[in-house]
């Protein structure tokens, strides 16, 4: 115990400039316990709170441990007695171990329970009989999203939502308005002290159950006019809003208006984390765990018919070209593909070296003196698993390239859509996680189609592109299911560097795509060599597929499907070449 | 296998020429039976004509031997031009247009310029 007692001191020490106290103190150190070991905020929560009244947890991203300030001393010398060396948490081998420390480190919370700038909430803003009139009136309107939101129930009033596009059609009113019981909504703000200018002419009514959620995301500046309004009903849940690094939780309680306006509105995103609890401020000001029950919510916006004159320009679609309108395709891909897999390639490949089980059997059942080509090689993962193989890579990454060299591979720089191969030559052809990276459908098309030129009569091309559906008949997959290993990714983006004139969405990593729109940026974190240096992100442009977006590519392609499958986050597709109207074998 | 066929203007673009500043000789292991089965994969002229200018094709028959598979000697030849040459420094050059596509440590950059594509 004296030993670990110095090890920890001395961390604590070096990292915050804090002393451990030997008298007990209501600030306390679980030296054993944090991010890196997957252990997060509400599994702490849980072990401790039986104990004492916790104030709050500090969580450090990639560090092993983490701290509880209790409400008095003691609270914490009764969770202290308790638990120290004994009580093991959820994914850890070994009990843990307290320090009482003398102060609380100047650590920034990465959960910090306050509203964004421009937002506010109204408690109580309709009484329980209105709650329930309210939900009477769309309870039969509620239908499952279907292709588009495999979450939640939704039901559209006013104007249809469409996810696909994240906007409305504002020359396509629908024939159903807002239901009658919403009428008092601008009279009810007015005696909040609050003037909406307009009556809501779009109703969207979500309904969430326990474990379901919304990613973050801002609505559509061009879309709708400020403020947005949102009525919880049935369940208390928490909203989280990020800005850059900025990410702020804000408790909706059941029966209260959220006003989201100014930078709330046009800056933050806004999100429900996909969970079965949440965690709030009781009475005390103390932290606790809540179990949701089902929330029932209700968004009033106004269609915005004059462009967005916001001043928030660098998230404004209003001053930029229209999303996956206008944009130059091939700027698009040198800019946010090219470039980005250039500066990144060290990092990247070191990522990636466990090839996907499914593509290691194609390419291990290959016939000796096959000619396989790799399109988008990266480094080559799924070279050199036979010898009787002719294996050439190509991708459009210099980097990359010279890593498959090093590695002893053949390996030529091209571009996709230009094969600089003759006609019916390779055997088996890779394309994995490339094409979801053109910025167009027809690019899309024609990436395939410059594939089965290249393949033999009797040769097969195997495509991978990135789902949006990152769940699949009820399971996660592994990118999301990495979540608590990227804690760090999730905190917001820093250093990016955004183009004004490609107006996309940024993705949250190890999130699900379901309700967003399908042309997205994803970042990638740069981790340097020198833990010194600090990280870069980047981001790099996807579109990912909808389910049977890809087998339709390929029809169109000329291609026929030899067998089309979801391989954990992924569609993918085994394709040949026709031949005159007889399928090749 | 290569070719500059998806430049605008080019219907063939094949075979490239062949220049090189900088070749490297390795030694790999002799799988006789892959290359007896890659060699109906190869154009055996263009295979030659780049070995030729590479000063490589003096042991190399000019034609295809009949019954190359137990032509151990012949397929060892084969085996030494296709996997043992390489070209770290050079240039490919489109047989139509003369367009180069320079090879830098051993990689051909076969990208072409917007306005130079097809597609």
């Amino acid at each position: 115990m004296n030993r670990k007692r110095g090890k920890y001191s001395s961390i604590l020490q070096k990292l915050y400039g804090v002393s451990p106290s030997s008298e007990a103190s209501e600030n306390v150190m679980v030296c054993n316990a944090g991010l890196s070991l997957g252990v997060n905020r509400e599994d702490i929560l849980q072990a401790f709170r039986p104990f004492g009244k916790i104030q709050s947890v500090h969580l450090v991203s990639k560090e092993s441990h983490s701290f509880v300030k209790f409400l008095t001393i003691e609270h914490a010398r009764a969770c202290f007695e308790s638990c120290n060396g004994k009580m093991v948490l959820p994914r850890m081998n070994g009990p843990v171990y307290l320090l009482y420390l003398e102060s609380m480190p100047k650590i920034v919370s990465n959960e910090v329970f306050k509203c964004p700038p421009g937002c506010r909430i109204i408690e109580n803003f309709i009484n329980e009989e209105e709650e329930i009139q309210l939900f009477e009136s769309v309870k039969d309107s509620l239908l499952d999203g279907g292709g588009e939101l495999k979450q939640r129930k939704v039901a559209h009033f006013g104007y249809e939502f469409l996810y696909g596009k994240n906007n409305i059609d504002k020359d396509k009113p629908l024939s159903r308005g807002l239901p009658q019981e919403c009428n008092m909504v601008k009279d009810r703000l007015l005696e909040n002290g609050y003037d909406l200018k307009w009556m809501p002419d779009q109703l969207t009514v979500n309904q969430y159950f326990p474990g379901q959620g919304i990613p973050p995301h801002v609505d559509t500046h061009s879309a709708f006019e400020d403020p947005i309004l949102s009525l919880s009903l049935l369940s208390d849940y928490v909203m989280e809003f990020r800005r850059e690094t900025q990410h702020w939780c804000v408790c909706l309680p059941r029966r209260s208006l959220l006003v989201m306006s100014g930078e709330s509105r046009y800056a933050w995103t806004h999100g429900i984390s996909s969970r079965k609890s949440d965690i709030v401020v009781d009475a005390d000001g103390c932290l606790t765990t809540k179990e949701r029950g089902t929330r029932v919510s209700f968004t009033f916006r106004r269609i915005r018919i004059s462009p967005c004159d916001c001043s928030y320009e660098e998230y404004c679609d209003s001053r930029t070209c229209q999303p996956s309108a206008e944009f130059q395709p091939i700027d698009l891909e040198q800019e946010y593909v090219h470039k980005v897999y250039e500066n990144i390639s060290d990092h990247f490949s070191r990522t990636r070296h466990k090839p996907w089980p499914a593509i290691l059997d194609l390419v291990k059942s290959l016939k000796p003196g096959s000619v396989v080509l790799d399109v988008g090689c990266g480094n080559c993962k799924y070279f050199g698993f036979s010898s009787q193989t002719y294996e050439i890579g190509s991708d459009h990454s210099f980097g990359l390239l010279t890593i498959s060299r090093e590695r002893g591979f053949q390996a030529v720089r091209s571009n996709c859509l230009s094969l600089p191969f003759k006609n019916s030559t390779v055997d088996c052809l890779l394309c994995i996680a490339v094409i979801h990276h053109l910025s167009s459908r027809d690019r899309r098309i024609q990436s395939i189609k410059e594939m089965l030129r290249v393949l033999t009569s009797s040769g097969q091309a195997l495509i991978y592109v990135w789902a949006k559906d990152q769940k699949y008949q009820g399971k996660a997959s592994n990118y999301l299911k990495n979540q608590s290993h990227h804690e760090g990714n999730r905190l917001g983006l820093t250093g990016l560097e955004k183009d004004a004139s490609v107006e996309l969405p940024v993705h949250v990593n190890r999130t699900d795509f379901s309700s967003g729109q399908n042309d997205v940026f994803v970042p990638w974190k740069l981790k340097l060599d020198s833990s010194a240096d600090p990280s870069s992100t980047y981001l790099r442009f996807y579109h990912v597929f909808d389910e049977g977006e890809l087998e339709n590519l390929c029809v169109e392609a000329g291609a026929h499907i030899i067998k089309s499958y979801y391989d954990n986050g992924n569609w993918c597709c085994l394709i040949s070449k026709i031949q005159g109207g007889v399928l090749a074998v | 296998m290569l070719t500059s066929k998806c430049m605008k203007g080019v219907t063939q673009g094949y075979p490239l020429g062949i220049q090189a500043r900088e070749v490297k000789v390795t030694e790999s292991e002799f799988n006789i039976d892959f290359v007896s089965r890659v060699i109906p994969k190869l154009d055996y002229d263009t295979l030659w004509t780049a070995a030729d200018g590479l000063g490589y094709s003096t042991d190399l028959p000019k034609t295809l031997v009949e019954n190359y598979e137990s032509n151990e000697d012949f397929l060892k030849k084969i085996h030494h031009v296709l996997l043992e040459i390489e070209v770290l420094e050079g240039d490919l050059i489109c047989p139509e247009t003369g367009r180069k596509f320079p090879i830098t440590s051993g990689i051909p950059n076969m990208l072409l310029n917007e306005d130079e594509v097809k597609y």
